[in-house]
């Protein structure tokens, strides 16, 4: 080994060095060099120099009054199970249909979301929540109701259509009665969580890096058979612009905690007729019916609460994990059940921590498209990509596996495999042909 | 093997997940307990990674809140320090998204005017660098920072502003333990080279 050679193996170590992460072989070696080389004596240092000046900066104390501000704003945000996904599952409380709504709506309509403004996207999905979290079954109600004064470009299909855009809502006849605020109300409570249970996934979505968001999204609407959707420019989609009054709205009255509104809102909303999600794109061929399975509350509480309970995942059992939520997706709780409690899919939730993690890679899986999922795990096993993918997503502290099951549906193949096929246009590959959902 | 750093916060740690407790079923004084013992790191920590002093209380608060709401699920498995860490940055990241991109702009043009408004709190302060004034490194380590991407100041900032170990930063942002190395001699190469008329020895030694 040449000097040099030598010079920049000691540099590249010293960041382990001065955190005391060598093996004292290796740091008796290091030593022994930075004593001989006044290069790098003076590189190392520099960087202890540095290390001690960085950690020795004074912090600021935070302004007197933040603490008490803090309690403020806590207490007044309903209750600190707000975001309790996990528990408001487990408890029960959650609005029926929720988690059978959020598999609806997750990435399926999530590139539409993507095309409105924040403040609009969380209304939609509090729409969308509120129209599926009634006090019905979990079958969302089919929105075959005349679509007067929609513009829509072609005829909106069948009753499960639930991919596109909303239209027809306008300006509907909206309660808006300044109605006192009043303590939040079960009702209330139950539909702020499962919009939260939507929001949590499509913020997910909103933060993947825009290169890896579109094809991901475009698989998933594969998935659907939805190849016009998938093949559409990734922007410039006009969100129905009647739309937006009614959403700001909700959003409104959503920042404002303000319960009384905010029921009285939801009310209006559920006796408007929805026009049907019609595909942004607007393809002249008929879409293929969206085939959902059906839970009960009960029944998902029971995967979403096995999820929660896993101990915190390895990468050779993600497949098992996947297999999971197809199970689940296919509409098989038995089988989800049982893979969910195996070591493997407990060593994966253990490796995949984050819930972000699992939730992403799930969500590819989900669609059946390998050389997605390979691109997101790095293709050649490897952690690259997909830390790209994940680095910057800020840690999603709603309640860990739970959520993971509502990304995405679809079948998964036979994932994972060394070499990825070369991504087929339009369609998905054969090993999506899925079985027929339960209904 | 565990970072030094991560000693030093774990003794103040052992009673955190009993105010938790407390604090999930809205007590409030373990709520300011709990402010009060790791509200200048978190604030430390939110205002360097989001780039934003200007921010730095109101980021806290929301920090805080967060604390409030999650406090509930808090899985008593999991550190208490990966647990509290994660929902700062959660709240760091999110504010840095926000900001436009002239926004950023505006604030680093007002950082670094900072002052040494509290003392130093490091328990076993190692002793004074031969070191310009402070305030003046403090200027210059904010600009520094916000030459590296978010993942890469977070890292650097829990290991060496937190003292937290690599298992421990690993957990907090999503990646492998070894990622977090390779990721703190980026992050160190990088500050050295943006610093380095406060790392290099004046003297110039050999």
């Amino acid at each position: 080994m040449t000097d040099r050679d030598r010079c920049a193996s000691v540099q590249a170590v010293t960041t382990l060095w001065l955190d005391r992460r060598l093996s004292a072989a290796a740091r008796a070696d290091v030593e022994r060099h930075v004593r001989e080389c006044a290069d790098c004596r003076a590189e190392y240092r520099a960087q202890a120099r540095l290390a001690q000046a960085v950690a020795q900066l004074p912090r600021e104390a935070p302004a007197a009054d933040v603490v008490a501000r803090a309690w403020r704003a806590a207490r007044g945000a309903s209750s600190p199970a707000l975001p309790n996904f996990a528990g408001s599952f487990r408890a029960g409380r959650i609005a029926r249909g929720a988690a059978a709504a959020a598999v609806l709506l997750t990435t399926a309509l999530g590139g539409y979301w993507l095309g409105l403004e924040r403040g609009a996207r969380r209304a939609v999905a509090e729409f969308v929540v509120a129209e599926r979290t009634g006090d019905g079954p979990v079958t969302p109600a089919p929105h075959d109701a005349p679509t007067p004064a929609a513009p829509a470009p072609h005829e909106a299909p069948a009753p499960s259509a639930e991919l596109g855009t909303l239209r027809d809502v306008g300006e509907a006849p909206v309660a808006d009665e300044a109605a006192p605020s009043r303590e939040p109300t079960d009702a209330s409570l139950a539909y702020r969580r499962a919009a939260h249970l939507v929001l949590a996934d499509l913020a997910t979505i909103d933060r993947i890096e825009p290169a890896l968001r579109q094809p991901l999204l475009a698989a998933q609407m594969r998935a659907f058979g939805l190849d016009a959707w998938a093949a559409r420019p990734a922007s410039g989609d006009d969100p129905d612009a009647s739309l937006l009054p009614l959403l700001r709205q909700l959003d409104g009255a959503l920042t404002a905690k303000d319960d009384a509104r905010l029921l009285s809102l939801q009310s209006s909303l559920r006796a408007t007729p929805i026009a049907t999600f019609a595909p942004i794109a607007a393809p002249d061929r008929p879409r293929a019916p969206l085939e959902v399975p059906r839970f009960s509350h009960d029944e998902a509480s029971a995967v979403a609460a096995t999820f929660t309970e896993l101990p915190p995942p390895d990468r050779a059992s993600l497949a098992e994990l996947l297999e999971a939520k197809e199970s689940f997706v296919r509409g098989d709780l038995d089988a989800t059940l049982e893979r969910v409690r195996t070591e493997a899919t407990q060593r994966t939730t253990q490796r995949f921590g984050s819930s972000y993690r699992t939730m992403v890679v799930l969500s590819a899986g989900a669609t059946g498209d390998r050389a997605l999922v390979e691109s997101l795990l790095g293709g050649d096993g490897g952690d690259g990509a997909l830390e790209q993918l994940l680095r910057d997503l800020p840690w999603l502290e709603l309640g860990g596996g739970s959520i993971s099951v509502q990304f995405g549906f679809g079948t998964l193949g036979e994932w994972p495999r060394r070499k990825p096929e070369p991504p087929q246009e339009g369609r998905v590959p054969p090993a999506k042909e899925r079985s027929p959902p339960r209904r | 093997m565990r970072g030094s750093g991560a000693e030093r916060l774990r003794p103040a740690l052992g009673d955190d997940d009993a105010l938790v407790a407390r604090i999930a079923v809205g007590d409030e004084a373990a709520f300011r307990e709990l402010a009060q013992r790791h509200g200048a790191r978190l604030r430390d920590y939110v205002r360097h990674v989001s780039g934003d002093a200007a921010a730095a209380d109101d980021l806290l608060q929301e920090v805080l809140v967060r604390v409030f709401r999650a406090a509930p699920q808090r899985d008593v498995a999991q550190p208490f320090a990966v647990w509290l860490y994660c929902l700062a940055r959660h709240v760091a990241v999110s504010h840095l998204r926000q900001r436009d991109a002239r926004g950023r702009l505006l604030q680093a043009l007002a950082a670094g005017s900072h002052a040494l408004l509290a003392r130093f709190q490091r328990r076993e302060a190692p002793p004074p660098l031969r070191m310009v004034a402070d305030q003046e490194f403090a200027a210059a380590f904010d600009s520094a920072l916000r030459t590296l991407p978010e993942e890469f100041r977070s890292v650097f900032l829990l290991r060496q502003r937190e003292g937290l170990s690599y298992e421990e930063i690993a957990a907090i942002v999503g990646i492998p333990a070894k990622t977090v190395s390779t990721r703190l001699v980026r992050a160190r190469e990088k500050l050295r080279r943006e610093l380095a008329a406060f790392a290099d020895d004046p003297r110039s030694s050999p």
